[in-house]
């Protein structure tokens, strides 16, 4: 374990290059800057004092001064420049500029400079590592998924703006959103469209604004309604299913490959363990059971009809 | 706290950086202000003193300090490697690189980050302007993100407990890091598992125990090749194009992917589209029931039919 004193050692050869770029900063503004006392810092300030080069004669040591509102350095020997970045620092500056790239919108002036820097950084520091050791992929629409699932979670409906890619244009539609299916790449909206009246899948890359609303009533779904709010049981099958990593958060492992969830809506649960095949088995509710049986017997009238 | 210790320490990097040759020992003592006492004292504080600054990520250089008489070894600093390559960067990048570790605010990172960010922005001039409005969430933490960064950072072999999926119980690994990954919102580890001679991934949710980090350094190499994303699930389904029938209206989002979409008669739409792998592709047939009807392939189709008869089977 590196001891204070290192530390400190550490803090005062970072000190010296910061003045140097700040010069005039104030006690106190160095003091929150590194996360000390005011009274650290004047301690600190008094040690760089007496640091400097082989000799130590006024000519070589560090010539610094100061007050309560400037601190000054007027000759900063060979500490001018900060220290370089170690190789976690660098680590995690790499991972940060990978999440950025995935986060800047593509078309954003700044993308093309973040996929380059990425590339400098991960040559200029900590070369053992490469650049494609480290991936960052993320929820892009988070916030407007976040905005998604407190609407389910509220019970409200949505106004939103969709653009279809197919058909090339932009609709407002009001829908109640049923569910979210995140997907390997990309996450999906389940949702009753009041316009089309009918239950519809929005991409959630596609929805480019949503405004809670007063839930509308959907009469088609509400033999469903019973179930919602309520948890399920389910049975997981396999090891490596989807559905438990997707939902690892949410799931309460009751027994061995037994679970508990809860149900904001009916229709996520029903069509998850009907995705999910014979990996999963719905246990409870009893009337969610027979729909998942019903659904699958419709299914199979029609792929034989 | 002992001043006199961080007062040397101070004095010992700056001397070792200021020299252009190697400075030998008995140099550094006569020369750098706070080593006193017995030769032994001396040569203890000396180590000790060593060992802080490299733990700390300074290079220190050893080498012989007389080319023709390997007698005694001689240290120094290169600027080159202590100090920030600056100058390779504009300001702009530096103020990209200052937004990034700024995202590390709030997480188990926010010191190693803070401290590098302080230095980036030590720099003579950078603009620190990057507005990105969706960058303001990103949650990049997770629990062992800081040890597995720095047991990769340093090429340390790491020992932890992990519970598989389904499993019940779990086992000790030992691994060799060799990248990480983020998954939305989850974090990976893929590295070689010493016990099973395997590369293998690590879902860092399924960690059971304490992260131990071994002390020693550079104990294995990672390839210059190494692309984390060949043992990732996630990057690697080969993809699949599938013929269907599709109920008007409905399956929007297949629809929005399509490669074609055609009027069937007055209740079905023909839809040509891709899915990543076999696998995807039955969930999502399954998913969307009866207002799907795969065509081909037709092993697919068997697949989407078996399932099915499976599911009315069980829930029946």
């Amino acid at each position: 374990m590196v001891e204070n004193a290192a530390l400190r050692a550490i803090r005062l050869l970072d000190l010296v290059p910061y003045i140097v770029s700040h010069p005039g900063i104030s006690i106190a503004e160095l003091a929150r800057e590194f996360s000390i006392s005011r009274d650290e810092v004047l301690k600190d300030l008094n040690l760089l004092f007496l640091c400097g080069l082989p000799g130590y004669t006024p000519l070589e040591l560090i010539d610094i001064s100061f007050d309560e509102e400037s601190v000054v350095i007027r000759d900063p020997q060979n500490l001018a420049a900060p220290r370089n970045l170690n190789e976690s620092e660098a680590l995690i500056a790499r991972i940060a500029l990978a999440a950025l790239e995935d986060s800047a919108p593509k078309s954003s002036a700044a993308y093309p400079e973040i996929v380059a820097l990425r590339e400098k950084i991960a040559k200029a520091f900590s070369s053992s590592i490469p650049a494609s050791a480290i991936t960052y992929s993320l929820d892009k629409e988070r916030v407007m998924l976040e905005n998604i699932e407190g609407a389910i979670k509220q019970e409200l409906d949505l106004e939103i703006t969709y653009n279809n890619v197919t058909k090339d244009s932009s609709t407002r539609r009001s829908i109640t959103p049923i569910s979210i299916i995140a997907e390997d790449k990309r996450t999906l909206v389940s949702a009753y469209c009041h316009s089309a009246k009918a239950l519809r899948t929005f991409n959630l890359s596609q929805i480019t604004e949503a405004s809670t609303i007063e839930r509308l009533t959907r009469a088609d779904l509400e033999r469903l309604e019973e179930s919602r709010g309520s948890s399920a049981e389910v049975l997981i099958k396999e090891e490596e299913s989807s559905f438990l990593l997707e939902n690892a958060s949410s799931l309460k492992e009751l027994s061995n490959s037994r679970y508990q969830i809860d149900i904001f809506q009916p229709e996520w649960i029903v069509r998850s363990v009907l995705a999910g095949a014979d990996s999963l088995e719905l246990a409870q509710p009893i009337a969610l059971r027979a729909e998942i049986a019903e659904r699958a017997r419709k299914a199979l009238l029609a792929y034989k009809g | 706290m002992s001043s006199a210790k961080t007062e040397r320490l101070v004095n010992l990097t700056m001397a070792l950086l200021a020299t252009s040759r190697y400075m030998q020992k008995s140099e550094i003592f006569r020369k750098v202000a706070g080593y006193s006492g017995t030769q032994e004292t001396k040569e203890r504080m000396f180590e000790r003193d060593k060992d802080d600054l490299r733990a700390l990520g300074i290079e220190i250089e050893v080498a012989s300090a007389d080319p023709l008489f390997e007698d005694e070894p001689g240290y120094r600093i290169k600027p080159e490697t202590y100090q920030m390559p600056i100058k390779s960067f504009t300001p702009t990048e530096i103020g990209i690189l200052s937004t990034a570790l700024g995202l590390w605010l709030d997480s188990s990172l926010e010191n190693i980050a803070l401290g590098a960010a302080r230095r980036v922005n030590s720099t003579a001039q950078f603009n620190p302007a990057l507005e990105i409005s969706s960058i303001r969430n990103l949650n990049l933490s997770a629990e062992g993100l800081l040890d597995m960064t720095k047991a990769l950072a340093s090429r340390s072999e790491v020992a932890f407990s992990y519970r598989k999926t389904g499993a019940t119980k779990s086992d000790s690994r030992r691994i060799n890091p060799l990248g990480l990954s983020a998954w939305k919102g989850k974090w990976y580890l893929v590295g070689e598992d010493l016990d099973r001679s395997d590369i293998r991934t690590f879902n860092f949710s399924r960690i059971t125990s304490k992260i131990d980090i071994s002390k020693k350094r550079d104990m294995y190499e990672i390839p210059s090749d190494f692309n984390i994303k060949d043992y990732l699930i996630m990057y690697n389904a080969e993809g699949i194009e599938i013929k269907a029938r599709v109920k008007k209206g409905q399956a929007e989002a297949l629809r929005a992917r399509a490669i074609e979409v055609k009027s069937f008669d007055e209740e079905w739409d023909e839809i040509l589209y891709r899915s990543e792998s076999n696998g995807t592709a039955l969930k999502e047939a399954l998913w969307y029931c009866d207002s799907l009807i795969v065509q081909e392939p037709a092993d697919l189709r068997s697949s989407i039919l078996a399932s099915l008869e499976q599911v009315a089977k069980s829930h029946g």
